[in-house]
Protein backbone atom coordinates (compact mmCIF):
# COMPACT_ATOMS: atom_id res chain seq x y z
CA UNK A 1 0.00 0.00 0.00
CA UNK A 2 0.98 3.71 -0.40
CA UNK A 3 4.48 3.39 -1.05
CA UNK A 4 4.19 -0.48 -1.87
CA UNK A 5 2.27 1.34 -5.18
CA UNK A 6 4.82 2.68 -5.98
CA UNK A 7 5.19 2.67 -9.98
CA UNK A 8 9.24 3.77 -9.34
CA UNK A 9 10.70 6.37 -7.55
CA UNK A 10 11.15 6.88 -3.59
CA UNK A 11 9.41 8.78 -1.00
CA UNK A 12 9.97 9.02 2.27
CA UNK A 13 7.86 8.66 5.38
CA UNK A 14 5.30 11.42 5.81
CA UNK A 15 5.70 13.06 8.73
CA UNK A 16 2.48 12.80 10.90
CA UNK A 17 2.26 16.53 11.75
CA UNK A 18 1.90 17.37 8.42
CA UNK A 19 -1.92 18.46 8.93
CA UNK A 20 -3.79 21.38 9.61
CA UNK A 21 -7.26 21.51 9.41
CA UNK A 22 -8.21 24.21 6.91
CA UNK A 23 -9.67 23.03 3.71
CA UNK A 24 -12.99 23.17 1.58
CA UNK A 25 -14.30 20.88 -0.95
CA UNK A 26 -13.30 20.76 -4.41
CA UNK A 27 -15.27 23.11 -6.59
CA UNK A 28 -15.82 21.71 -9.82
CA UNK A 29 -16.52 18.34 -10.33
CA UNK A 30 -16.22 18.81 -13.99
CA UNK A 31 -12.99 17.97 -15.34
CA UNK A 32 -12.25 14.66 -16.33
CA UNK A 33 -9.96 12.74 -13.93
CA UNK A 34 -6.89 11.27 -15.22
CA UNK A 35 -3.85 9.27 -14.19
CA UNK A 36 -0.96 10.07 -12.38
CA UNK A 37 2.19 7.63 -10.76
CA UNK A 38 2.08 6.19 -7.24
CA UNK A 39 -1.85 4.86 -7.27
CA UNK A 40 -3.34 8.18 -7.45
CA UNK A 41 -5.79 9.81 -9.26
CA UNK A 42 -5.76 13.83 -10.68
CA UNK A 43 -8.59 15.78 -11.91
CA UNK A 44 -7.98 19.25 -13.08
CA UNK A 45 -10.46 21.65 -11.42
CA UNK A 46 -11.78 25.14 -12.89
CA UNK A 47 -9.67 27.23 -10.99
CA UNK A 48 -6.23 25.14 -12.23
CA UNK A 49 -6.15 23.60 -9.02
CA UNK A 50 -6.09 19.44 -9.11
CA UNK A 51 -8.25 17.12 -7.01
CA UNK A 52 -6.07 14.28 -5.91
CA UNK A 53 -7.77 10.77 -4.76
CA UNK A 54 -6.57 7.21 -5.00
CA UNK A 55 -7.11 4.94 -7.44
CA UNK A 56 -9.78 2.26 -7.35
CA UNK A 57 -7.70 -0.30 -8.02
CA UNK A 58 -5.28 1.09 -5.45
CA UNK A 59 -7.44 1.03 -2.82
CA UNK A 60 -8.78 -2.39 -3.90
CA UNK A 61 -5.07 -3.63 -3.23
CA UNK A 62 -4.54 -1.98 -0.32
CA UNK A 63 -7.70 -2.73 1.71
CA UNK A 64 -9.92 -1.22 4.16
CA UNK A 65 -8.65 2.03 5.25
CA UNK A 66 -8.75 2.88 8.70
CA UNK A 67 -6.75 6.11 9.00
CA UNK A 68 -5.37 9.25 6.64
CA UNK A 69 -3.71 11.98 7.27
CA UNK A 70 -2.89 14.87 4.45
CA UNK A 71 -0.12 17.48 3.71
CA UNK A 72 -0.77 21.23 5.51
CA UNK A 73 -2.58 23.60 3.32
CA UNK A 74 -0.48 26.32 2.07
CA UNK A 75 2.56 24.61 2.11
CA UNK A 76 4.72 24.27 -0.66
CA UNK A 77 5.76 20.54 -1.85
CA UNK A 78 8.19 19.34 -4.18
CA UNK A 79 7.41 16.20 -6.48
CA UNK A 80 7.67 12.93 -4.95
CA UNK A 81 7.61 14.29 -1.27
CA UNK A 82 5.29 12.21 0.64
CA UNK A 83 2.32 14.30 1.12
CA UNK A 84 -0.47 11.28 2.33
CA UNK A 85 -0.04 8.44 4.89
CA UNK A 86 -3.12 6.03 4.52
CA UNK A 87 -3.07 2.81 6.86
CA UNK A 88 -4.96 -0.50 6.59
CA UNK A 89 -4.30 -3.61 8.16
CA UNK A 90 -2.04 -1.95 10.75
CA UNK A 91 0.70 -0.90 7.66
CA UNK A 92 0.93 2.66 6.91
CA UNK A 93 1.84 3.41 3.43
CA UNK A 94 2.44 7.19 1.98
CA UNK A 95 1.69 8.84 -1.35
CA UNK A 96 4.01 11.30 -2.32
CA UNK A 97 2.93 14.14 -4.25
CA UNK A 98 2.94 13.77 -8.36
CA UNK A 99 4.64 17.29 -9.11
CA UNK A 100 5.69 20.50 -7.75
CA UNK A 101 2.95 22.37 -5.73
CA UNK A 102 0.78 24.00 -2.91
CA UNK A 103 -1.56 22.31 -1.10
CA UNK A 104 -4.07 24.20 -1.21
CA UNK A 105 -6.72 22.15 0.08
CA UNK A 106 -6.99 18.93 2.05
CA UNK A 107 -9.98 16.88 2.63
CA UNK A 108 -10.08 17.26 6.69
CA UNK A 109 -13.12 14.73 6.90
CA UNK A 110 -11.56 12.23 6.37
CA UNK A 111 -9.64 12.99 10.03
CA UNK A 112 -12.14 11.62 11.74
CA UNK A 113 -14.01 9.47 9.19
CA UNK A 114 -12.01 7.69 6.18
CA UNK A 115 -14.41 5.67 5.30
CA UNK A 116 -15.53 7.88 2.31
CA UNK A 117 -11.71 6.69 0.83
CA UNK A 118 -12.96 3.04 1.06
CA UNK A 119 -16.84 3.82 -0.52
CA UNK A 120 -15.45 6.38 -2.91
CA UNK A 121 -12.14 6.93 -3.32
CA UNK A 122 -12.88 8.62 -7.07
CA UNK A 123 -15.71 11.27 -5.34
CA UNK A 124 -16.37 12.10 -1.18
CA UNK A 125 -13.53 10.30 -0.43
CA UNK A 126 -10.95 12.62 -2.78
CA UNK A 127 -8.16 13.53 -0.69
CA UNK A 128 -6.30 16.87 -1.41
CA UNK A 129 -6.49 19.60 -3.76
CA UNK A 130 -3.00 21.44 -4.96
CA UNK A 131 -1.84 23.93 -7.93
CA UNK A 132 1.25 22.93 -9.98
CA UNK A 133 4.15 25.23 -9.31
CA UNK A 134 6.98 23.56 -11.78
CA UNK A 135 7.13 20.83 -14.45
CA UNK A 136 8.77 18.79 -12.64
CA UNK A 137 6.31 16.39 -12.44
CA UNK A 138 6.97 12.68 -14.03
CA UNK A 139 4.39 11.41 -16.20
CA UNK A 140 1.05 13.68 -15.55
CA UNK A 141 2.67 17.50 -16.32
CA UNK A 142 0.10 19.85 -17.49
CA UNK A 143 0.36 22.25 -20.18
CA UNK A 144 2.51 25.56 -19.31
CA UNK A 145 -1.31 27.41 -18.97
CA UNK A 146 -1.51 25.19 -15.82
CA UNK A 147 2.02 25.68 -14.16
CA UNK A 148 1.80 29.24 -13.50
CA UNK A 149 2.22 30.19 -9.72
CA UNK A 150 -0.70 30.33 -7.71
CA UNK A 151 -1.11 33.51 -6.04
CA UNK A 152 -2.94 31.33 -3.45
CA UNK B 1 3.01 -20.80 2.60
CA UNK B 2 7.03 -21.94 1.43
CA UNK B 3 8.98 -20.35 -1.54
CA UNK B 4 10.08 -22.52 -4.44
CA UNK B 5 12.55 -25.84 -3.53
CA UNK B 6 16.35 -24.88 -4.12
CA UNK B 7 15.99 -21.40 -3.60
CA UNK B 8 19.19 -19.90 -1.19
CA UNK B 9 17.31 -17.85 1.08
CA UNK B 10 18.86 -14.34 0.93
CA UNK B 11 21.30 -13.31 3.29
CA UNK B 12 20.33 -10.69 6.03
CA UNK B 13 22.11 -9.07 8.69
CA UNK B 14 21.10 -9.71 12.18
CA UNK B 15 21.67 -6.71 14.47
CA UNK B 16 21.40 -7.84 18.67
CA UNK B 17 20.92 -4.58 19.93
CA UNK B 18 20.22 -6.09 23.76
CA UNK B 19 18.68 -4.50 26.61
CA UNK B 20 18.03 -0.83 25.17
CA UNK B 21 16.13 2.62 26.43
CA UNK B 22 12.98 3.12 25.01
CA UNK B 23 13.69 5.64 22.05
CA UNK B 24 16.35 2.94 20.50
CA UNK B 25 14.71 -0.33 21.16
CA UNK B 26 11.16 1.50 19.45
CA UNK B 27 12.72 3.32 16.75
CA UNK B 28 16.66 2.59 15.65
CA UNK B 29 15.14 0.80 12.72
CA UNK B 30 14.17 4.38 11.01
CA UNK B 31 17.94 4.88 11.19
CA UNK B 32 18.32 1.62 9.45
CA UNK B 33 15.67 2.02 7.05
CA UNK B 34 18.07 4.68 5.48
CA UNK B 35 20.75 2.65 4.95
CA UNK B 36 19.26 -0.21 4.03
CA UNK B 37 16.63 2.28 1.46
CA UNK B 38 19.99 3.32 0.33
CA UNK B 39 21.46 0.17 -0.43
CA UNK B 40 24.43 1.08 2.44
CA UNK B 41 23.22 -2.19 4.09
CA UNK B 42 20.83 -5.42 3.85
CA UNK B 43 18.32 -6.34 4.46
CA UNK B 44 18.28 -6.13 8.47
CA UNK B 45 16.69 -8.20 11.39
CA UNK B 46 16.98 -6.42 14.79
CA UNK B 47 16.15 -8.04 17.79
CA UNK B 48 15.78 -5.99 20.97
CA UNK B 49 14.23 -5.60 24.20
CA UNK B 50 13.26 -2.50 25.92
CA UNK B 51 15.01 -1.59 28.90
CA UNK B 52 12.36 0.19 30.51
CA UNK B 53 8.47 0.10 30.51
CA UNK B 54 6.86 2.83 27.58
CA UNK B 55 3.93 3.30 25.59
CA UNK B 56 3.81 3.38 22.06
CA UNK B 57 1.09 5.21 20.02
CA UNK B 58 0.38 4.12 16.19
CA UNK B 59 1.52 6.42 13.54
CA UNK B 60 -1.54 7.76 13.16
CA UNK B 61 -2.98 8.40 16.54
CA UNK B 62 -3.74 11.41 18.72
CA UNK B 63 -2.22 11.17 21.96
CA UNK B 64 -4.95 13.12 23.66
CA UNK B 65 -7.40 10.99 22.52
CA UNK B 66 -5.86 7.99 23.37
CA UNK B 67 -4.51 8.54 26.56
CA UNK B 68 -4.65 9.25 29.67
CA UNK B 69 -1.79 11.55 30.11
CA UNK B 70 -2.06 11.69 33.67
CA UNK B 71 -1.86 8.30 34.16
CA UNK B 72 1.05 7.62 31.86
CA UNK B 73 2.91 10.84 34.00
CA UNK B 74 2.26 9.64 36.96
CA UNK B 75 3.90 6.16 35.89
CA UNK B 76 6.73 8.18 34.57
CA UNK B 77 6.16 6.24 30.90
CA UNK B 78 7.81 7.97 28.03
CA UNK B 79 5.64 7.99 24.85
CA UNK B 80 6.55 7.16 21.42
CA UNK B 81 4.96 7.68 18.22
CA UNK B 82 6.03 4.82 15.94
CA UNK B 83 5.57 4.70 12.37
CA UNK B 84 4.13 1.78 12.00
CA UNK B 85 0.04 1.37 12.31
CA UNK B 86 -1.90 -0.19 14.61
CA UNK B 87 -2.89 1.05 18.11
CA UNK B 88 -1.37 1.79 21.70
CA UNK B 89 0.84 -0.84 23.14
CA UNK B 90 2.09 -0.50 26.49
CA UNK B 91 5.81 -2.37 26.42
CA UNK B 92 7.84 -3.03 29.35
CA UNK B 93 11.15 -5.22 29.43
CA UNK B 94 9.57 -8.63 29.69
CA UNK B 95 8.84 -8.41 25.75
CA UNK B 96 11.30 -9.40 23.02
CA UNK B 97 10.93 -7.36 20.00
CA UNK B 98 11.77 -8.39 16.24
CA UNK B 99 12.04 -5.49 13.64
CA UNK B 100 12.38 -6.24 10.59
CA UNK B 101 13.61 -3.47 7.71
CA UNK B 102 13.95 -4.49 3.94
CA UNK B 103 12.98 -3.59 0.59
CA UNK B 104 10.60 -4.17 -1.88
CA UNK B 105 10.74 -7.21 -3.70
CA UNK B 106 11.94 -9.10 -0.33
CA UNK B 107 8.43 -11.04 -0.24
CA UNK B 108 7.70 -13.15 -3.05
CA UNK B 109 4.42 -12.45 -4.73
CA UNK B 110 3.01 -8.88 -6.57
CA UNK B 111 4.79 -5.61 -5.51
CA UNK B 112 2.26 -3.40 -3.92
CA UNK B 113 -0.09 -6.48 -2.96
CA UNK B 114 -0.10 -4.59 0.52
CA UNK B 115 0.77 -5.19 4.18
CA UNK B 116 -0.88 -8.02 5.30
CA UNK B 117 1.14 -10.18 2.35
CA UNK B 118 3.82 -9.13 4.32
CA UNK B 119 3.11 -9.41 7.39
CA UNK B 120 1.86 -13.34 6.36
CA UNK B 121 4.95 -14.31 5.02
CA UNK B 122 7.09 -12.88 7.70
CA UNK B 123 5.14 -13.97 10.46
CA UNK B 124 5.82 -17.60 10.06
CA UNK B 125 9.50 -17.03 11.65
CA UNK B 126 7.98 -15.91 15.33
CA UNK B 127 5.27 -18.56 14.55
CA UNK B 128 7.61 -21.15 14.29
CA UNK B 129 9.76 -19.88 17.49
CA UNK B 130 6.31 -20.30 19.44
CA UNK B 131 5.77 -23.99 18.28
CA UNK B 132 9.56 -24.62 19.23
CA UNK B 133 8.80 -22.93 22.50
CA UNK B 134 5.84 -25.63 22.80
CA UNK B 135 3.13 -23.67 21.98
CA UNK B 136 0.04 -24.22 19.63
CA UNK B 137 0.18 -20.71 18.11
CA UNK B 138 -1.57 -19.91 15.03
CA UNK B 139 -1.60 -16.89 12.77
CA UNK B 140 -4.69 -14.40 13.22
CA UNK B 141 -4.57 -12.64 9.90
CA UNK B 142 -3.59 -9.65 9.31
CA UNK B 143 -0.98 -9.78 12.57
CA UNK B 144 -1.69 -11.27 15.30
CA UNK B 145 -0.21 -13.91 16.73
CA UNK B 146 -2.45 -15.97 19.13
CA UNK B 147 -2.36 -19.33 21.75
CA UNK B 148 -5.37 -20.99 21.77
CA UNK B 149 -7.24 -18.08 20.49
CA UNK B 150 -5.82 -15.22 22.66
CA UNK B 151 -3.09 -12.95 21.51
CA UNK B 152 0.51 -13.10 22.77
CA UNK B 153 2.25 -10.84 20.27
CA UNK B 154 1.16 -7.99 18.16
CA UNK B 155 2.34 -6.76 15.02
CA UNK B 156 2.45 -4.02 12.19
CA UNK B 157 4.27 -2.27 9.78
CA UNK B 158 4.61 0.89 7.53
CA UNK B 159 6.94 2.17 4.77
CA UNK B 160 9.82 4.51 5.53
CA UNK B 161 12.24 6.37 3.74
CA UNK B 162 12.19 4.05 1.00
CA UNK B 163 12.60 0.95 3.05
CA UNK B 164 9.45 -1.09 4.49
CA UNK B 165 9.43 -2.05 8.50
CA UNK B 166 7.71 -4.60 9.98
CA UNK B 167 7.68 -4.80 13.54
CA UNK B 168 6.09 -6.99 16.58
CA UNK B 169 7.28 -8.62 19.77
CA UNK B 170 6.47 -11.29 22.24
CA UNK B 171 4.86 -10.89 25.88
CA UNK B 172 6.55 -12.11 28.22
CA UNK B 173 4.32 -11.34 31.10
CA UNK B 174 0.85 -9.43 31.12
CA UNK B 175 -0.23 -6.32 32.98
CA UNK B 176 -2.98 -5.76 32.28
CA UNK B 177 -3.86 -3.16 34.67
CA UNK B 178 -1.31 -0.92 33.41
CA UNK B 179 -2.14 -1.36 30.01
CA UNK B 180 -5.93 -0.95 30.54
CA UNK B 181 -5.02 2.13 33.27
CA UNK B 182 -2.69 4.17 30.42
CA UNK B 183 -5.58 4.44 28.64
CA UNK B 184 -8.21 7.40 28.13
CA UNK B 185 -11.42 6.42 29.47
CA UNK B 186 -14.46 8.01 29.57
CA UNK B 187 -16.00 5.95 32.76
CA UNK B 188 -14.18 4.19 35.88
CA UNK B 189 -16.33 1.06 34.65
CA UNK B 190 -14.88 1.17 30.78
CA UNK B 191 -11.56 0.77 32.61
CA UNK B 192 -12.52 -1.77 34.74
CA UNK B 193 -13.91 -3.28 30.75
CA UNK B 194 -10.97 -2.84 29.74
CA UNK B 195 -9.13 -5.01 32.18
CA UNK B 196 -11.11 -8.08 32.00
CA UNK B 197 -11.04 -7.74 28.38
CA UNK B 198 -7.44 -8.09 28.20
CA UNK B 199 -7.46 -10.31 30.66
CA UNK B 200 -9.64 -12.68 28.95
CA UNK B 201 -8.43 -11.78 25.69
CA UNK B 202 -4.00 -11.85 25.81
CA UNK B 203 -2.06 -14.20 27.20
CA UNK B 204 1.99 -13.99 27.75
CA UNK B 205 4.96 -16.81 27.98
CA UNK B 206 4.75 -16.96 31.78
CA UNK B 207 1.25 -17.93 31.74
CA UNK B 208 1.65 -20.48 28.69
CA UNK B 209 4.94 -22.14 30.10
CA UNK B 210 5.90 -23.67 32.69
CA UNK B 211 9.38 -22.02 33.04
CA UNK B 212 9.32 -18.52 30.72
CA UNK B 213 12.51 -18.67 28.38
CA UNK B 214 15.22 -16.66 29.85
CA UNK B 215 18.00 -14.22 28.74
CA UNK B 216 19.38 -14.94 24.96
CA UNK B 217 16.68 -18.28 24.82
CA UNK B 218 14.15 -15.86 22.69
CA UNK B 219 16.26 -13.69 20.47
CA UNK B 220 17.90 -17.16 19.56
CA UNK B 221 14.67 -18.81 19.02
CA UNK B 222 13.50 -16.24 17.02
CA UNK B 223 16.10 -15.31 14.66
CA UNK B 224 16.22 -20.10 14.48
CA UNK B 225 12.56 -19.29 13.20
CA UNK B 226 13.20 -17.29 10.73
CA UNK B 227 15.95 -19.10 9.21
CA UNK B 228 14.17 -22.60 9.36
CA UNK B 229 11.26 -20.47 7.70
CA UNK B 230 13.76 -20.06 5.34
CA UNK B 231 12.59 -16.65 4.98
CA UNK B 232 16.27 -15.50 5.03
CA UNK B 233 19.69 -16.53 6.49
CA UNK B 234 20.94 -14.44 9.04
CA UNK B 235 24.72 -12.66 9.37
CA UNK B 236 25.37 -11.20 12.70
CA UNK B 237 26.03 -7.48 12.23
CA UNK B 238 26.60 -4.50 13.76
CA UNK B 239 25.10 -1.01 13.44
CA UNK B 240 26.87 0.94 10.91
CA UNK B 241 28.60 4.20 12.10
CA UNK B 242 26.14 5.95 9.81
CA UNK B 243 23.21 4.46 11.27
CA UNK B 244 24.58 5.58 15.07
CA UNK B 245 25.21 8.90 13.73
CA UNK B 246 21.23 9.33 12.00
CA UNK B 247 19.87 7.77 14.85
CA UNK B 248 21.84 10.66 17.08
CA UNK B 249 20.90 13.78 15.02
CA UNK B 250 17.69 12.68 13.03
CA UNK B 251 15.88 10.16 14.77
CA UNK B 252 15.72 10.95 18.55
CA UNK B 253 15.44 14.95 18.01
CA UNK B 254 12.64 14.10 15.93
CA UNK B 255 10.78 11.87 18.56
CA UNK B 256 11.54 13.92 21.34
CA UNK B 257 9.71 16.90 19.93
CA UNK B 258 6.43 17.80 21.14
CA UNK B 259 4.88 18.13 18.19
CA UNK B 260 5.98 14.46 16.92
CA UNK B 261 4.29 13.16 19.84
CA UNK B 262 1.45 15.18 20.18
CA UNK B 263 0.02 16.05 16.83
CA UNK B 264 -1.99 19.10 15.94
CA UNK B 265 -5.71 19.12 17.38
CA UNK B 266 -8.54 17.43 15.01
CA UNK B 267 -11.15 19.45 13.92
CA UNK B 268 -14.09 19.23 15.96
CA UNK B 269 -16.17 16.02 15.24
CA UNK B 270 -19.77 15.80 14.28
CA UNK B 271 -21.76 14.45 17.81
CA UNK B 272 -21.07 10.57 17.69
CA UNK B 273 -22.85 7.84 19.16
CA UNK B 274 -19.70 5.53 19.49
CA UNK B 275 -17.43 8.21 21.75
CA UNK B 276 -14.37 5.37 22.43
CA UNK B 277 -13.52 2.92 20.64
CA UNK B 278 -10.56 0.40 21.77
CA UNK B 279 -9.42 -2.61 20.32
CA UNK B 280 -9.28 -5.17 22.44
CA UNK B 281 -7.19 -7.69 20.03
CA UNK B 282 -8.17 -9.16 16.49
CA UNK B 283 -12.31 -8.06 15.94
CA UNK B 284 -13.11 -7.27 19.79
CA UNK B 285 -13.74 -3.86 20.94
CA UNK B 286 -14.39 -2.34 24.01
CA UNK B 287 -17.08 0.75 23.41
CA UNK B 288 -18.48 3.56 24.79
CA UNK B 289 -21.70 4.64 23.29
CA UNK B 290 -24.21 8.05 23.77
CA UNK B 291 -27.59 6.88 22.72
CA UNK B 292 -29.32 9.71 20.72
CA UNK B 293 -31.49 11.79 22.55
CA UNK B 294 -30.21 10.09 25.94
CA UNK B 295 -28.24 11.46 28.48
CA UNK B 296 -26.93 8.41 29.14
CA UNK B 297 -23.50 6.35 28.89
CA UNK B 298 -23.50 2.53 27.56
CA UNK B 299 -20.56 0.32 27.91
CA UNK B 300 -20.30 -2.18 25.27
CA UNK B 301 -18.23 -5.25 23.98
CA UNK B 302 -18.74 -6.08 20.23
CA UNK B 303 -16.86 -8.96 18.60
CA UNK B 304 -17.10 -8.47 14.47
CA UNK B 305 -19.43 -5.64 14.58
CA UNK B 306 -22.22 -7.70 16.59
CA UNK B 307 -23.23 -6.77 20.73
CA UNK B 308 -21.97 -9.63 23.04
CA UNK B 309 -22.20 -7.51 26.23
CA UNK B 310 -23.87 -4.32 27.05
CA UNK B 311 -24.33 -2.49 30.08
CA UNK B 312 -25.73 0.94 31.02
CA UNK B 313 -23.73 2.86 33.26
CA UNK B 314 -25.23 6.32 33.35
CA UNK B 315 -28.74 8.18 32.75
CA UNK B 316 -31.64 8.12 34.66
CA UNK B 317 -32.83 4.31 33.15
CA UNK B 318 -29.06 2.85 34.31
CA UNK B 319 -29.94 0.10 36.92
CA UNK B 320 -28.59 -1.27 39.65
CA UNK B 321 -27.52 -4.68 37.72
CA UNK B 322 -26.26 -2.40 34.53
CA UNK B 323 -26.03 -5.55 32.19
CA UNK B 324 -28.88 -4.90 29.10
CA UNK B 325 -29.80 -8.60 28.01
CA UNK B 326 -30.76 -9.68 24.77
CA UNK B 327 -34.25 -8.33 23.47
CA UNK B 328 -34.07 -5.17 25.68
CA UNK B 329 -35.34 -2.45 23.10
CA UNK B 330 -31.90 -0.53 24.21
CA UNK B 331 -30.00 -3.42 23.00
CA UNK B 332 -31.90 -3.71 19.80
CA UNK B 333 -30.87 0.26 19.53
CA UNK B 334 -27.31 0.18 20.25
CA UNK B 335 -27.22 -3.20 17.91
CA UNK B 336 -27.85 -1.24 14.85
CA UNK B 337 -25.68 1.72 16.15
CA UNK B 338 -22.71 -0.52 16.63
CA UNK B 339 -23.02 -2.61 13.29
CA UNK B 340 -23.10 1.25 11.28
CA UNK B 341 -19.90 2.07 13.15
CA UNK B 342 -18.22 -1.66 12.38
CA UNK B 343 -19.29 -1.05 8.97
CA UNK B 344 -18.39 2.43 8.22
Amino acid sequence: MGERDREGGSASGTDPRQTLPEASGPRSMEMQACPVPQGLWARRESDHSFTVGLREETRQKVGRITAFRGPVPGSSYRSGDPVVSIESDKWVGHFPLPMDGIVVAVNESLYQDPSPINRDPQGSGWLFRYRPTGIHGPEADPPPSRTQTPSA
Amino acid sequence: MSDPPGEVPPAWRRLDLGACEPYRAQTFAESVAVSVAQGEAPDTLLLVRPRESYVSLGFHQVAEEELDLEEVARRGLTVIRRVTGGGTTFLDPSQTFYQLVYREGAVPGVPGEGGARDLAHFLRGPLRCLHELGLRADLRPPSDLVVAGRKISGNAGGDWEGAHILVGGLLGSLDVEAMADILRSPHPRFRELLRSEMARELTSLDHELPAPPAGEVLPRCLARGFEEEELFRLVPGEPLPAEEARFQREVLPRHRERSWVHLPPLPPRAPREVIRAVKVAGDRFALAVRMPGEDGLYLAVSQSGALVHVEHVEGERAGSSQAIPPGDPRRTELEGIVARWAGA
